[in-house]
């Protein structure tokens, strides 16, 4: 476990200092080209980058690394328990490391733009416990895609996309005020991720049911 | 745990409804350096997974040491794997680094030597900056073998090290093995195609056909076995009386017969005859077993 732990925990590092290279020149070019005029367009663009970064990225990190070091670790006489538990360790790394630069980011805007952070406190708590269930349901997905192949892959991903749709429609549905749908709303959203106990137990709850599936899946997976 | 017999007793292994290895047992001894001989698809690969717990199977045990080797961290330590690179995995290509793998390998493997493996990458004249899907099937057949012979481990297991490699490479690569035998007396197991040139290596064989161990034992007992016996029919009926069969080739009136039994017996019967006797090699009797004709006659 410890052995897996550190080898992949090293190669987080790696996409961890690549994606906070990437956030670092999207800050830059927007402070360049951005009028002063435009500067509060400009934080919001910057934010919401941010933010979709520290979604997408841990989903779509442990969906390609997984599929590439679970065999590699296999082949070198790693157990499988091994693995899964060192798999864990390098999983809160990454959540961590991503949730860290997002809120690198957002405090490069609001020093860069003299604005407000949109994420703070319990919201910025909120985005966190995101990442890590973001995270969480990349592992998952790898997974699925060792056992069950492509097809697993494409079955785990009509389910997000439409758990997403359902999750969109209930966000826009909420926001609308005297009859007139005004579609998603950044501050529903703010308002959402701020409910820490509920989001936290939530998160939590779906974290640990993913791991149990992670874990049932690597038991029988092969190094090939 | 170390120096301990790896065993596999009765295993059983199906891909969906096809059995590919049907209650296989066999023993490695320590210290001894075995060839792992089969055809394609005989389930040489297969079997090696299964002894290094990185393949399931349906039925049987597999130990080392005594101690049952699934999700045993400790009997895992003592055995290395090094088996064929692939580049391709699940999602595109191999984009993995050679220094990467040795990276790995040094940090999984226990007893690894990594003066032993940069010397093996300087002897071998390997770009250790290249990605695996770049690498000539020579170039990832030399990383197996840097991962095997550098790892130290008390069973190695290497998976047709020689696939790709040209003659010079083949020659340095079992002076290396007999030279690291030599020096450390661990147990190898190579699995190999290429079985005239290996020949000369190997202690033990082990004979694997469509998912059955038909041979093992020392190499050598095992060719002592077999005769090549030519000449016309009637003569090499006669000198093979009481003798298997197990390969014959005719021509017109003259067979050449492959025989299996004592020598002694041939000798006699053949005097008088006008027949040629002679060795049979380990790649012959191999391809004898499992490549011809097989007819048992007394």
């Amino acid at each position: 476990m410890i052995r897996t732990a550190r080898y992949l925990s090293w190669i987080v590092w790696q996409y961890l200092f690549g994606i906070f290279g990437f956030g670092a020149l999207t800050i830059a070019l927007q402070a360049l080209v951005t009028p002063p005029a435009e500067a509060e367009f400009a934080a919001g663009c910057i934010v919401g980058i941010a933010f979709s970064m520290a979604l997408l990225f841990p989903t779509l990190l442990q969906l390609s690394m997984l599929p590439v070091y679970l065999p590699l670790c296999l082949s070198m006489g790693v157990t499988r328990r091994g693995f899964f538990w060192g798999a864990q360790i390098a999983k809160l790394h990454l959540a961590l490391g991503i949730a860290a630069i997002f809120e690198l980011m957002q405090i490069a805007a609001q020093l860069i733009f003299g604005l407000p952070a949109l994420f703070y406190g319990s919201s910025l708590a909120g985005v966190c416990m995101t990442v890590v269930l973001c995270t969480a349901v990349g592992e998952t997905a790898s997974f699925i895609g060792m056992r069950f192949g492509r097809r697993g892959i494409t079955a785990m991903f009509i389910f997000i996309g439409l758990a997403a749709g359902i999750l969109g429609a209930a966000i826009g549905f909420m926001s609308a005020h005297g009859g007139d749908t005004t579609g998603i709303q950044i501050d529903t959203l703010i308002e959402g991720l701020s409910n820490t106990p509920l989001l936290g137990a939530v998160v939590l709850a779906l974290v640990i049911v993913l791991a149990g599936v992670d874990a049932a899946l690597c038991r029988r997976i092969t190094a090939w | 745990m170390k120096n301990g017999v790896l065993r596999a007793e009765n295993v059983v292994k199906r891909y969906g409804k096809k059995e590919v290895l049907h209650g296989v047992s066999l023993s490695i001894r320590p210290g001894k350096i075995y060839g792992l001989l089969g055809r394609n698809g005989a389930g040489k690969t297969t079997l090696l997974g299964i002894l290094t717990a990185q393949n399931t199977f349906n039925s049987g045990s597999v130990t080392y040491g005594g101690e049952n080797i699934w999700e045993n961290q400790k009997a895992l330590d003592e055995i290395c794997f090094s088996r064929e690179l692939s580049p391709m995995l699940l999602f595109g290509q191999n984009s993995l680094k050679v220094k990467e793998y040795l990276r790995a390998a040094s940090l999984y493997h226990p007893h690894w030597d990594q003066d032993y493996a940069n010397r093996l990458v300087s002897l071998f004249e390997l770009d250790t900056k290249k990605p695996i899907y770049k690498l000539s099937k020579g170039m990832m057949s030399m990383v197996t073998i840097i991962i095997a012979l550098a790892s130290r481990a008390p069973v190695t297991i290497l998976d047709e090290p020689v696939a790709g490699l040209d003659v010079v490479a083949r020659e340095q690569f079992y002076r290396l093995l007999l030279a690291d035998y030599e020096e450390t007396r661990r147990t190898f197991i190579v699995s190999t195609h290429i079985i005239e040139e290996a020949a000369g290596v190997f202690e033990d064989i082990i004979l694997i056909d469509n998912g059955r161990i038909i041979e093992a034992g020392n190499c050598g007992e095992f060719t002592a076995q077999f005769h090549l016996v030519a000449g016309s029919e009637a003569d090499v009926a006669r000198a093979c009386a009481g003798l298997a069969i197990v390969h014959e080739e005719r021509l017109g009136r003259s067979c050449t017969v492959c025989a299996r039994g004592g020598g002694e017996r041939l000798r006699a019967n053949a005097a008088g005859l006008d027949i040629d006797i002679e060795p049979v090699s380990l790649q012959k009797a191999f391809v004898c077993l499992t490549g011809g004709q097989k007819e048992g006659k007394a």
